[in-house]
């Protein structure tokens, strides 16, 4: 009942030496990446790429798994101690986790972060284990229509949640459908926008385009804008919270639970959405609004969970639908498309390996990462202390070898310097480069569903209104595409978001 | 407008492919479609942009860098990637990446010239270590066939 017995047979296969390892070492090397400002955990997932083809399928998504999960512990540290970002999933805890550093409570701060995370993410993972195989199956009734609809859905919701203008938003999402257009045409065998160059025949690779657009382009910003990284000077003590700590933190860590694997499952929200959300609800119904960005626990123990409880959230789509929500979930598709593994509706089914061990490694992962980041916390401080100028030729070297190693071809590494050229202009003019990468991942999905579509109703865009669940979600897409420009539910957009900026 | 741009051009393009019909839509089909939302959004974005310009809601263009200095760097960390990458195939990885740290710990980070080239001398080396023979991901070698 509930996939506790399949779960049995997940810590079966979780249970051996090598498969440990990997877990492990996903962990450790998410953490470092959460850790580090600069690397995030698509970069790192991106570097491993090339490794993971030699491993088994099931190690391979564990350590990637774990990175994903574990850079969301990594990435607090840096927020409460230097008041950076780790990674973007961990702005807004440098709002109120700063603070608490700063009053003497980096210890609570950095405890009450961990310890939330490692509720969020058990829970969520409880929930991903009782979700996904039903769901799976009542993705078995999904047609090329349906299909369609959803991803159609998926990129309205994706750019409804983007942070800023929704027009800038959709532009991201239309460029990043042409970016996933780019190679050779399945149906008529013509080469679509390659302009003779090699590499484009097969598609652009997703790596050197995540690895320029979110790698390549922070270090370059950083470059630009002076990075200065000063690790808060403070004794850390107390890293377990007190009773009136527990107190405060409870509602946020449940709510914070709620949100981030509900927010986790929508395409492209993840993570980051998930902990601003986290946030502005926290602030919104506390009876102390005015408090909040002055160090108060409820601004670290909702966002921090929030954004665990999402990664569970993230695995849904993936596993049961074979559509990933976010651009870390992408690679692992990705990588599971290169083993030959069927993604989608039968995964759970055909691979029970698959799904039941990464959802035990993920069990096992997360007691990991609290030991790592609880009496371990030492050591991530003392890699906070790494200066910049001898860390960011690294990050930089990690891309290129990382992309380089993949086809052994420095085109694909000029590409990602082209992305980061590309990323760098987007992040100065506030453009979001989620929604075009999640957009050109998905694009070819998207076509070959369209035309599919189209061929079955003989050229009827009608289709996607007469099947029920197709018609539901299409309706849900144009809903969200036309309900935040009227003018009495403009205003209220994201009012609570843009508060805490 | 750059965007409008591409937006018309990727329509452009999408044509010259073909779009098909409905009933069995052409490899350009798609494409069009989202160069046309580009550049219907591009264009409702800038109208936007200068709406709240006439209006006085937005200041007036802010400089892109805050330093000159550091986005002349970041100029030349662009170049000095370029530079890099193509330098790989003809010198090969540990030559190539060796010049390309030396370049970011003197020029864009400086550093003392024995800092540099010992920093540039071991990060190489270890990632020759780690990646060609540890992880055997077959980086360029060049004329310099060492190991």
């Amino acid at each position: 009942m509930f996939g506790f017995g399949e779960l049995f047979y997940g810590f079966s296969v979780i249970l051996t030496f090598s498969n440990l390892m990997y877990c492990f070492l996903g962990c450790i090397i998410g953490t470092l990446v959460g850790v580090l400002p600069g690397l995030g955990p698509v970069a790192a997932m991106s570097l491993l790429f090339p490794v993971t083809l030699h491993i088994p399928p099931v190690s391979a998504l564990i350590m990637m798994a774990g990175i994903y999960y574990g850079a969301m512990y990594g990435g607090s540290t840096t927020s409460i101690l230097v008041n950076i970002p780790g990674e973007a999933a961990s702005v807004i805890t440098c709002l109120d986790g700063y603070k608490m550093a700063r009053r003497g409570r980096a210890g609570v701060a950095l405890g009450m972060s961990a310890l939330g995370s490692f509720i969020g993410g058990t829970l969520s993972i409880l929930v991903l284990q009782m979700v996904a195989p039903p769901l799976a199956q009542v993705a078995l009734a999904f047609g090329f229509p349906e299909y369609f609809s959803l991803i159609c859905c998926g990129l309205v919701v994706l750019t409804f949640m983007a942070r800023g203008s929704m027009a800038k938003a959709l532009m991201m999402a239309s460029f990043g459908v042409f970016l996933g257009t780019i190679g050779t045409d399945l149906f008529a065998g013509t080469p679509k926008f390659t302009f003779g160059i090699k590499i484009l025949y097969d598609g652009l690779g997703i790596v050197p385009v995540v690895m320029g657009l979110f790698g390549i382009s922070e270090v370059l910003l950083n470059i630009e804008e002076g990075l200065t990284q000063e690790v808060f000077k403070t004794k850390i003590r107390n890293l377990f919270p007190n009773r009136k700590d527990w107190a405060d933190s409870a509602g946020p860590i449940g709510r914070g639970t709620v949100i981030g694997f509900l927010l986790g499952i929508l395409p492209g929200a993840g993570p980051v959405i998930s902990s601003f959300t986290s946030y502005a609800l926290e602030k919104k119904i506390s009876k102390h609004p005015e408090k909040f960005g002055t160090g108060v626990i409820q601004g670290v123990a909702g966002p921090e969970t929030a954004n665990n409880a999402a990664v569970g959230g993230a695995f849904v789509p993936l596993l049961t639908l074979g559509i990933p929500p976010t651009p870390s979930m992408a690679l692992l598709l990705g990588c599971l498309l290169s083993y030959g593994v069927q993604v989608g509706p039968l995964l759970v089914k055909n691979t029970p390996d698959i799904f039941w061990g990464v959802v035990a490694s993920m069990y096992i992962g997360n007691i990991m990462l609290l030991v790592l980041n609880l009496p371990l916390i030492g050591l991530w401080v003392k890699v906070l202390k790494v200066p910049y100028v001898f860390l960011f030729p690294l990050i930089l070297l990690f891309c290129v070898v990382g992309v380089y190693s993949l086809n052994s071809t420095t085109d694909e590494v000029i590409l990602m310097i082209f992305f980061g050229l590309i990323g760098y202009l987007m992040k100065k003019f506030d453009y979001e480069a989620a929604p075009m990468v999640m957009a050109m991942i998905l694009s070819p999905l998207m076509e070959n569903n369209l035309r599919q579509s189209l061929a079955l109703s003989h050229g009827s865009f009608l289709i996607f209104f007469t099947r029920p669940l197709s018609a539901a979600l299409m309706i849900t897409a144009m809903a969200l595409l036309i309900l935040p420009n009227l003018p009495w539910l403009k205003a209220k957009k994201w009012e609570g978001l843009e508060a805490t900026e | 407008m750059a965007w409008l741009g591409t937006g018309v051009l990727i329509c452009l393009s999408s044509l010259h492919l073909s779009l098909g019909d409905f009933h069995n839509p052409g490899p350009g089909f798609l494409s069009f479609f989202a160069g046309l939302v580009l550049a219907v959004f591009s264009l409702v974005t800038h109208l936007q942009a200068r709406k709240h310009s006439a209006s006085g809601k937005e200041k007036d263009s802010k400089p892109i860098w805050t330093n000159r200095q550091n986005g002349f760097k970041m100029v030349l960390t662009v170049i000095a990637l370029l530079v890099y990458s193509l330098l790989m195939n003809y010198l090969g990885f540990l030559v190539s990446t060796f010049l390309f740290l030396v370049f970011i710990l003197r020029i864009i980070k400086p550093q003392r010239w024995p800092v540099a080239l010992v920093g540039a001398l071991l990060v190489s080396l270890a990632f020759y270590g780690i990646f060609e023979l540890g992880l055997q991901s077959h980086l360029p070698k060049g004329p310099f066939k060492v190991f």
